[in-house]
């Protein structure tokens, strides 16, 4: 089973989390929690699945783990593009649906994350009125031209849209991050942390802080 | 929203003012103003409330490897520890730096 950062991972039960830590009590009492989880960017061993559990407010997040055998179903985000026609009523669908019509033009695969993401694969209401709008977008590689052409369809947007750039292996970065700042200096998220990382003669360069 | 202020002594200036970092999930905005108050003050405004004790860790570790008399404000939009570190030398790398592209 090929599991990535940002799908969604359904279970039975709290019991079935490995207890490592005690679990806190709003866990048990939001039906968001007690049956989902979001993968979360870490490496993964012996089958121990890194997940985050998320409750009503933004302050309730726990994260935990879970065995493969534990979970029920996983839900990719970018399986979810094909749901979007059954979420017409929600704030968030015209702008879904431009993203499915622009990057479908592309030929680019993507997902929602986040609170709509998480909403469209649970049915439980999870956003609201002052939501972000975060997707990932899956490429094998990075693309110079291809991301500043997304970059330039996304600003001509009417809401604000966090676009995470998933690269399999390397990590993820923000669009913004990337384009603004790829000779100084962007930051890309790995399984092992966050790297500040500049392109120079189209290679990632490793750049040191301290 | 919350506000988190964290003063702390400093001795050396900085040459000019930084500003890092993007408006994002996950990520943040640090802004580098120079002063002579001797002081390294941090304004942190976040929207997420509760985490305190792990702000003031992440601080102390960064005012203990730079010694910078500045006013930094911090725009967090839910960044991680790791990130937030990052971003904070990455805006004093830049505000010590003698070229002047930012």
């Amino acid at each position: 089973m090929e599991i990535k950062v940002h799908d969604i991972i359904k279970f039975s039960n709290v019991d079935k989390l490995e207890h490592f830590t005690a679990v806190p009590e709003w866990v048990l009492n939001t039906a968001a929690a007690s049956n989902y989880g979001v993968v979360r960017r870490m490496p993964i061993s012996n089958k121990l699945i890194p997940i985050g559990l998320r409750g009503e407010s933004r302050e309730q997040r726990f994260g935990t783990y879970i065995h493969e055998e534990n979970i029920v179903e996983v839900i990719t985000p970018n399986s979810l593009v094909m749901c979007i026609d059954e979420f017409k009523k929600r704030i968030y669908y015209p702008t879904l649906k431009g993203l499915r019509d622009e990057f479908s033009k592309l030929n680019l695969s993507w997902g929602p994350t986040g609170s709509i993401g998480f909403e469209m694969a649970t049915n439980i209401n999870v956003t609201s009125m002052k939501s972000d709008i975060d997707i990932s977008l899956y490429i094998e590689s990075i693309d110079e031209e291809l991301l500043k052409e997304v970059g330039r369809f996304i600003k001509t947007l009417d809401k604000q849209i966090d676009v995470q750039v998933e690269i399999p292996i390397i990590g993820a970065f923000l669009l913004n991050d990337y384009i603004r700042n790829y000779e100084t200096g962007f930051i890309i998220r790995t399984p092992f942390g966050p790297q500040l990382c500049s392109i120079q003669d189209r290679k990632i360069k490793v750049l040191a802080v301290n | 929203m919350e506000k988190l202020i964290y003063t702390f002594p400093a001795s050396k200036t900085v040459k000019r003012p930084s500003h890092v970092g993007v408006v994002g999930s996950g990520d943040l905005e640090v802004l580098v103003e120079p002063n002579n108050s001797n002081e390294t003050i941090v304004e942190i405004r976040t929207g997420i409330t509760g985490f305190q004790d792990t702000w003031k860790k992440v601080i102390e570790r960064f005012v203990s490897q730079h010694d910078i008399s500045a006013f930094i404000t911090v725009n967090d939009f839910g960044a991680t520890p790791g990130v937030v570190s990052i971003r904070l030398a990455q805006a004093v790398e830049v505000s010590v730096n003698d070229s002047n592209d930012n």
